[in-house]
């Protein structure tokens, strides 16, 4: 007995099982973490309930909804209620954060979509341009709100990841803990938002105030997948008989910007239509008004939102769309006739998003 | 065969796999037998992974390794006396692959000034300058040093042994050729151990700490002093636990098969002369160098020493990349160890100050290393040289900079890589064993915590895969 314990000893390389024990120990609290303690997504998933709850009652109240989706800067920018009292247009904010991705955020809004309901999609331009996938917020959100088939198996099949990726992607990573840490030692709230920025509606808004920096100038070359992701998503709304749209969010445009962002918004939407309806709005993306912003160039306050809300509003209820010729005069009115990129795929997307605030 | 990614361990997985049930199949064979079919095996392996990481690498090593042998053993057909003059032609052939895919896009488009389109966007088969020179040292070794021509499947293994076979380190035929003569696949708890643990510190090297401060390098400002000594001393951490991560893992894989390799850093940020930092940084490709270069230039014994060291780190830096900043890397290097072994024996000076010293060049040179683009490098020298640039415009530009990029992550990152150099030092120090005390069980489970914590979503490729 004891020389095939002896034997057994001399044959378990214990160090290395010890190693392995302590990645699966470790990695075990790290999905405990995101799961259930990480105050960014609890909050997400909290927010994401009460979007749900006012999804239902819109869909039990009324014939047909119009669901709004995109990252913050749709949050932020869409007054549900006012939608509804002031439009009667029944209408679920269902803007969440950009950092997790495109595919997560559609995925989650797509299984309130029923047969007449409006989507009408709010992604920011770079969310559509950089490469998608496996953005580890998004890979954290869906498993807790237990649809891990958003990143493994969404229904528009674009950037599917596996299991194993989706596995591993259940940990903080290093900018995220010493965030945290930071915010812990210095006393600071663990996140911006609260659970009390959100309205029922799913509109949020903040009492922070920044000074903000604009505008976020992106590349106006989609991503392959993001051409994947707009083709699929109006191939699964026709099926469903879900009318569907897209609006350009408004960034904080300086006026000495507004010009050029404009033109590269123009060129950003000229692709955008080739795939997904666009809305008309004059803006074209470009706020010169920085009053109108709380803590982010996104990010609306309650005045800058009414003006969003007000001009969505009117162009829903009058279907208001840009026509490829538009948005062509839209470049040469008054602006340099620089030659449109539209159509070009980005194969290798230069520019970043920025980092959310957590 | 990027060893940071998933992928790569699920495929030496499946072919660990794949080989041990062909053991099981072939148990009953005589022992000399399953001998051959272990290093068939072990071939086998290398030549998979190679192939899964794209065909041009896998048909330019078979190419070069092949050629290598059946060059070799043309030579030795002939009479002693000619083989010298045929060497001279086989060493070229052998780096001719490496030559074309690395060099003639610099050489023709930048020196000379020609134009042609299609060697613009030659992509560099991975691992090529390494195995490339491995297999120079190995001609070398065995008409040098008359040794017998191997079993091909010897040699071959010796040439594909895949933990190294990408990034090194660069083994020589006396280190490496023996054991695979021996090889066999053979459970050792006592191998398995030691390696895991040499992986568990490269993992952390390379997906903790080379991971998150990549993050933050931002070579964008040319004029702030500090916000280029802050990128290079990120890029110097960064490249270093990159480089040194691989390499460890490469040691870790090894053994746990039953194979000790060459370890490549011996805590180069510990040294205190650039000659030392030299004997601790790249080391196989150090000792490549003095034994195929600079000894049979005349070495440090000649009155033209001081050209032989300049020439060595001028190619040395031409071997890391095609670039006019490589060559000026190269030189730096070069005149540092020059200056060093003038003036070392005149000032002799405390630890700490000649550790100082020996970090600001180390740390000044990354500049030419990493910043490609010729007149931003020139402006950022200047700006280094110029007392204006560490103004205290520049100090509140590079505070804010820091605020603006997560400045507490990167100080976090930044305290431990600082915290692991001082347990470097304190292991050379105390132990005079490299690594020692990052090899304790304790702080090992500590690492693997920490990796599993910390390393980003996604991993970086590894900087030498470049080379």
């Amino acid at each position: 007995m004891d020389s095939s314990i002896s034997h057994f000893k001399a044959w378990l390389p214990a160090r290395a099982v010890g190693l392995l024990a302590a990645v699966a120990v470790t990695w075990g609290l790290c999905v405990l973490f995101s799961l259930q303690l990480n105050p960014y997504i609890h909050l997400y998933v909290q927010g994401a309930a009460l979007k749900d709850q006012w999804a239902d009652k819109m869909a039990g109240e009324h014939r047909a909804k119009i669901l709004i989706y995109g990252g913050s800067s749709c949050a932020f920018s869409i007054d549900g209620e006012r939608m509804l009292n002031r439009y009667n247009l029944p209408t679920v904010n269902y803007g969440l954060a950009a950092g997790f991705g495109p595919v997560v955020l559609t995925e989650c809004v797509l299984r309130q979509c029923r047969p007449g309901d409006t989507l009408i999609v709010a992604l920011e331009p770079e969310l559509l341009i950089k490469p998608m996938g496996g953005e580890t917020d998004g890979i954290q959100f869906s498993f807790a709100m237990h649809h891990p088939e958003w990143v493994t198996r969404p229904v528009l099949a674009v950037a599917p990841i596996s299991w194993f990726a989706a596995l591993t992607g259940l940990r903080p990573g290093g900018a995220v803990t010493f965030t945290y840490l930071g915010k812990f030692m210095s006393g600071q709230p663990m996140t911006r938002y609260h659970l009390t920025d959100f309205h029922p509606s799913g509109w949020q808004q903040t009492p922070v105030r920044l000074k903000v920096v604009g505008p976020m100038e992106h590349d106006p070359l989609l991503s392959t997948n993001a051409c994947k992701l707009l083709r699929n998503l109006r191939a699964w709304c026709d099926r469903q008989h879900v009318r569907l749209a897209y609006s350009l969010p408004w960034s904080y445009t300086p006026p000495e910007k507004e010009h050029d962002f404009k033109l590269s918004n123009v060129d950003f939407l000229l692709q955008i239509n080739q795939f997904v309806p666009v809305l008309k709005d004059p803006y074209l993306g470009a706020n010169t008004n920085s009053d109108l912003y709380a803590d982010t160039p996104w990010h609306l306050t309650p005045a800058g939102s009414m003006i969003r809300t007000d001009g969505l509003a009117e162009a829903i209820q009058n279907w208001e769309l840009w026509t490829p010729a538009e948005l062509g005069a839209q470049k040469s009115t008054g602006m340099p006739s620089e030659p449109g990129q539209s159509g070009r795929v980005n194969e290798n997307p230069v520019m970043s998003p920025p980092a959310p605030p957590r | 065969m990027n060893f940071a990614e998933a992928r790569f361990w699920a495929l030496l997985l499946l072919g660990l796999l794949v080989i041990l049930s062909l053991r099981a199949l072939f148990r009953n064979l005589p022992a000399f037998k399953r001998g051959l079919l272990d290093k068939l095996a072990l071939f086998g392996l290398g030549l998979f992974l190679l192939l899964c990481v794209s065909r041009v690498t896998f048909i330019i090593f078979l190419t070069v390794a092949v050629g290598s042998f059946f060059g070799l053993q043309w030579v030795l057909r002939h009479q002693e006396h000619q083989r010298k003059r045929y060497l001279y032609v086989l060493i070229p052939l052998q780096l001719l692959p490496l030559a074309f895919y690395k060099y003639s896009n610099f050489v023709v488009n930048q020196v000379l000034g020609f134009d042609v389109p299609g060697l613009h966007n030659l992509l560099i088969p991975v691992g090529i300058s390494f195995y490339s020179f491995q297999k120079v040292a190995f001609v070398v070794d065995t008409l040098v040093f008359r040794q017998p021509l191997p079993r091909f499947l010897d040699y071959l293994n010796f040439a594909g042994f895949f933990p190294q076979i990408v990034a090194g380190p660069i083994e020589r035929r006396k280190d490496l050729l023996p054991q695979m003569e021996q090889f066999r696949f053979r459970w050792s708890a006592a191998n398995l151990n030691e390696g895991a643990g040499w992986i568990a510190l490269g993992m952390f090297f390379k997906m903790c700490l080379a991971d998150n401060l990549s993050v933050f390098f931002d070579g964008s400002s040319a004029a702030n002093a500090y916000l280029i000594w802050l990128n290079n001393g990120l890029f110097g951490l960064r490249i270093y636990y990159d480089f040194a991560g691989y390499s460890l893992i490469a040691v870790g894989l090894a053994r746990c098969l039953g194979v000790k390799l060459t370890l490549n850093f011996l805590s180069p940020y510990c040294a205190t002369s650039m000659g030392e930092f030299w004997r601790r940084w790249h080391i196989t490709l150090s000792q490549w160098f003095r034994d195929y270069l600079y000894i049979p230039l005349g070495g440090g014994r000649v009155r033209w020493w001081a050209f032989n060291l300049a020439l060595v780190f001028v190619v040395s830096g031409v071997w890391h990349g095609a670039g006019w900043n490589f060559v000026l890397w190269g030189a730096i290097h070069g005149l540092a160890l020059i200056v060093n072994r003038l003036l070392g024996g005149a000032f002799n000076l405390p630890a700490f100050p000649a550790w100082l010293l020996t970090m600001l060049t180390s740390f000044g040179a990354w500049l030419s290393f990493y910043e490609t683009h010729t007149h931003i490098l020139v402006l950022k020298m200047k700006a280094l040289f110029t007392p204006q640039a560490y103004g205290a415009a520049a100090w509140r530009e590079a505070v804010g900079h820091c605020h603006t990029t997560n400045g507490f992550v990167m100080a976090c990152f930044l305290a431990l890589a600082g915290m692991i150099l001082l347990l470097e030092w304190l292991s050379i120090a105390r132990r005079d064993t490299p690594f020692y005390f990052l090899q304790r069980p304790k702080v090992q489970v500590i690492l693997v915590a920490l990796t599993v914590l910390l390393a980003p979503e996604k991993n970086n490729g590894f900087i030498y895969f470049a080379f």
